[in-house]
């Protein structure tokens, strides 16, 4: 018996689910969107509206993970997915606006398959995320890139107001809804909530994608403070889409591309500390190069301040300059209270540029 | 008359420059080892490119590849995906292939040992290197750097550097501070402080932020700066037992400990133990660098049971110091000249190349027009500096330029002749002989030339009476004064060491104008 026979994650197309879906076909790999390892995903519709299912795959844990205990395994990935969707319903009740939204979820029982569940979350259906809209040559839907990172940082407030920190923000998992239009965060998997402990959260790792991660991960470097940490991670993560959207490269490839290798994170054996001042450079340099992706100087100006004070390598000079300085108490001691991470600055200037740019580009 | 100034106790103090060189030289790896490097993975990355090929998709890819360094075949397809429609790619994606293609970074082309921000052939490409107008152009450039890149300390020890370059002391000082605030703890940063501090003799200065430094007992570089700074001050580092448990770690490779065993060796040269000393030295030329290899050669001068040979030392990297020393001993002046120049443009802001390099042009090869553009480079690092100024003066004066000359006399007559060291005192004296002579005030000239000689006298100093004699001497010839036949003589009969080649070329020269003229 091949694996997708006897799994019932892969059989739910035609049925008819008890809250009231019908599946009407598996999504095959389609142009830019990610399916993940775990899941199963269908196109699905109750009535006129049409959503994406993703099924929770059990069978590829095991494919996944060989060696390892069946209960650790289940156990894992069990939390995982309540924790994706605790996550997900939190959203739901907030009616964040900006961030990929679960329409439903539930749990399916299959008879004849050795593992009959197939637990489910149902989201609103995409267009595919941003890389499939995507052209880095100069100049090019300057206006649509900057409604799109205006959406995402409003998306990212959305989170942080609602003590959700993304952690892995990038351009897989920035979704397109409306032909294009409308840009939001997806994909909550590996995200980190203040009130609900996510499995995860491995004593402060990053949880994301690595190859994405603020530099200081990379040298294994974690702040210890929660709150601190996972805000100036969601922010280095926002400044390092920005430069992908216009140059193709994300800030930690052109930190790395202007850093001489023996610093490089590949190679460094030594701290992070001994790093910093390399680290620093080598990040003007990546902003310098930035600029010389946008024709316009005055745009280029300003995403380039946008982005050096997101993507500062050390994580303690990051975020609004302003609030650097008001973050600290008296004592020299870190206010926890601050707004140095926070995005209502970057909303509003996303906000005034994506306008000017409607104008100036269109 | 024109000497080489040479520095009575050589230490071995970090040497300056830029940072892209100083990273070439390897003088900022850092072997002890607290961490693995962290493992990276792509599959994600490949995994969404076979779902999806797209430009997105695959500029993803790239950047995961070069982000963990990890190749595949699918980051092969990716890559001629984006090259086959370079029109939606942008130079940065596109560089980043280059570099994934590569593979591995290539290392700096370095020729002929030379590692230099610019390199010339000529005087004339000298001279227009230390062009006023294009060197303000890099200043103002940098400067605007360090206003865009306020956190960076790099660029402004750069800035603090080009200061420096052009004499500007108080704001050279600014910018190294700055970047000592910045980055406390950093070997380049704090390296390049202690050579500028120790340049402007504030020594109190570069042995407190040394000091300051977080991880300064643990790193060799900063040890050795320390110990060497210490010396200088007359006093003994605390850092020295540190230094030798470093030494004997086994957790640095012999080019990270190069200069703290120079820096211990000549503690223990000065302090007269001979073994240990060699003990040392031996150590520090296993994988030298340019400054340990100069100072082995500087002390092999000091003491002749040290030998060495500075061009048996292929691999060091701008030897220039180590090599104009050699040859100048070896009387090879051309050489010597042509190392001089290099080791100023190693070093724009040293006086001991331009006071070498101008010495040999002026005063062996007869190239005065060298020797005074030597001399007015160095003063743009140096100002107040007496011994250039000296040196300009006099070779000017031999040169019968007269226009320069009524220039800078009134500079080097500001000069408060009683604050110099007694060697100094009696160059200036000897210079200010011959321009009197040039100006026609024969008596006053050689009253100051006689004064110089009866000085050099009662300090001992045989060297500096014979080279103000023989100056001397050559002037009274030009002069055809009666009293010329006097100091013939004294020249005649001057026995010069064999080490003292340039007295002896002097000798020489002097001795076959007289037989030149009586011919005639």
């Amino acid at each position: 018996m091949s694996t997708n026979q006897d799994n019932a994650a892969h059989s739910l197309v035609g049925k008819e689910l008890k809250n009231g879906w019908t599946v009407l076909k598996k999504i095959e790999p389609k142009e830019g969107s990610t399916g993940g390892f775990f899941s199963v995903c269908y196109v699905v519709t109750r009535g006129e509206e049409e959503a994406f299912l993703k099924a929770l795959n059990f069978q590829a844990f095991f494919q996944m993970f060989r060696g390892r205990p069946i209960v650790e395994i289940i156990n894992e990935q069990t939390n995982a997915y309540q924790f994706e969707r605790d996550l997900l319903l939190r959203c739901k009740n907030n009616k964040l606006s900006k961030v990929s939204m679960i329409v439903d979820e539930g749990e399916e029982v299959l008879e004849g398959f050795t593992i009959p569940n197939v637990p489910y979350l149902v989201f609103e259906m995409s267009d595919g995320d941003v890389r499939s809209h995507m052209n880095f040559s100069k100049d090019v839907e300057i206006a649509w890139k900057l409604q799109s990172l205006h959406n995402v940082a409003v998306g990212l407030k959305q989170l942080h107001s609602i003590e959700i920190g993304h952690q892995d923000l990038k351009p897989s998992n920035v979704l397109l809804y409306q032909d294009g239009i409308v840009s939001k965060v997806g994909d909550l998997g590996r995200s980190l909530c203040a009130e609900i402990e996510a499995p995860h959260e491995n004593g402060g790792d990053f949880p994301g994608d690595l190859n994405y991660a603020p530099t200081e991960f990379l040298y294994r470097y974690i702040d210890p403070d929660w709150n601190f940490r996972v805000r100036s991670t969601d922010m280095y993560l926002f400044g390092s889409l920005i430069v992908f959207y216009f140059s193709g490269a994300n800030m930690t490839a052109l930190i790395g591309k202007n850093l001489d290798p023996q610093f490089k994170w590949t190679h460094w054996r030594g701290k992070f500390e001994g790093v910093h001042d390399y680290l620093v450079d080598a990040f003007y340099k990546a902003i310098k190069e930035f600029k010389s992706s946008i024709s316009d100087k005055e745009l280029g100006d300003e995403l380039s301040k946008i982005i050096e004070y997101c993507c500062f390598p050390i994580p303690e000079r990051r975020g609004h300059p302003k609030a650097i300085t008001l973050s600290l108490n008296r004592d020299g001691s870190r206010n926890l209270n601050s707004n140095q991470f926070d995005f209502h600055r970057i909303v509003s200037k996303f906000d005034i540029l994506y306008r000017m740019a409607n104008y100036k580009f269109k | 008359m024109a000497v080489i100034y040479e520095i009575k106790e050589r230490r071995v103090i970090p040497n300056w420059r830029d940072f892209k060189r100083t990273l070439q030289l390897g003088e900022l790896s850092q072997s002890n080892k607290s961490a693995e490097p962290i493992i990276l993975n792509i599959d994600r990355s490949i995994e969404d490119w076979k779902q999806g090929k797209n430009i997105g998709t695959a500029a993803d890819l790239i950047n995961s590849a070069f982000v963990s360094g990890i190749q595949s075949s699918e980051v092969k397809q990716a890559i001629e995906f984006i090259k086959s429609d370079q029109q939606k790619a942008s130079s940065s994606l596109l560089d980043l292939i280059k570099l994934i293609e590569l593979d591995s970074p290539t290392p700096p082309v370095i020729s002929n040992n030379s590692l230099l921000e610019i390199d010339v052939d000529t005087v004339n490409e000298f001279q227009s290197f230390i062009n006023n107008k294009s060197f303000h152009k890099v200043i103002n450039k940098t400067k605007n750097r360090t206003k865009n890149e306020l956190r960076n300390p790099i660029i402004w020890v750069e800035l603090a550097r080009l200061y420096t370059m052009r004499g500007h002391e108080h704001k050279a000082e600014n910018a190294i501070l700055t970047a000592l605030h910045i980055a406390p703890n950093n070997r380049f940063v704090l390296r390049s402080a202690t050579r500028f501090f120790i340049h402007k003799e504030k020594f109190d200065k570069a042995l407190f932020y040394l000091r300051k430094a977080e991880g300064l007992k643990d790193d060799p570089w900063l040890i050795s700066a320390h110990i060497a700074t210490s010396s200088i001050m007359g006093r003994f580092s605390p850092l020295i037992k540190e230094g030798k448990r470093l030494l004997d770690s086994n957790n640095f490779s012999d080019y990270e400990l190069t200069e703290l065993s120079s820096s211990l060796g000549t503690l223990e040269f000065k302090d007269g133990s001979f073994k240990k000393a060699k003990g040392f030295f031996e150590k520090s030329m296993k994988m030298p660098n340019d400054n340990s290899l100069a100072q082995l050669e500087w002390v092999s001068k000091d003491e002749q049971r040290f030998q060495i040979n500075p061009f048996q030392f292929d691999k060091v990297i701008n030897p220039f110091e180590a090599r104009a020393l050699e040859l100048y001993e070896r009387g090879n002046w051309k050489d010597a000249f042509y190392n001089s120049i290099k080791w100023f443009l190693d070093m724009p802001f040293s006086k001991r190349p331009a006071l070498l390099g101008s010495y040999i042009a002026g005063s062996l090869l007869n190239d005065k027009k060298a020797a005074i553009i030597l001399c007015q480079v160095g003063l743009q690092a140096n100002p107040y500096d007496p011994t250039l100024l000296n040196n300009l003066v006099y070779n000017l004066a031999t040169s019968d330029n007269q226009q320069m000359l009524d220039a800078y006399v009134p500079q080097m007559m500001e000069i408060d002749i009683n604050g110099l060291p007694n060697e100094s005192k009696v160059t200036f004296q000897a210079t200010l002989g011959l321009v009197s002579l040039k100006r026609g005030d024969t008596e006053l000239g050689m009253k100051m030339y006689k004064v110089a000689i009866q000085n050099a006298t009662n300090i001992r100093n045989d060297y500096l009476k014979n080279l103000a004699i023989a100056n001397f001497a050559m002037e009274l010839i030009n002069l055809n004064s009666p009293e010329q036949m006097i100091y013939i003589d004294l020249v005649r009969n001057m026995k010069i060491p064999e080490k003292h080649k340039d007295l002896q070329q002097l000798q020489s020269e002097i001795l076959k104008k007289i037989n030149t003229q009586a011919k005639n």
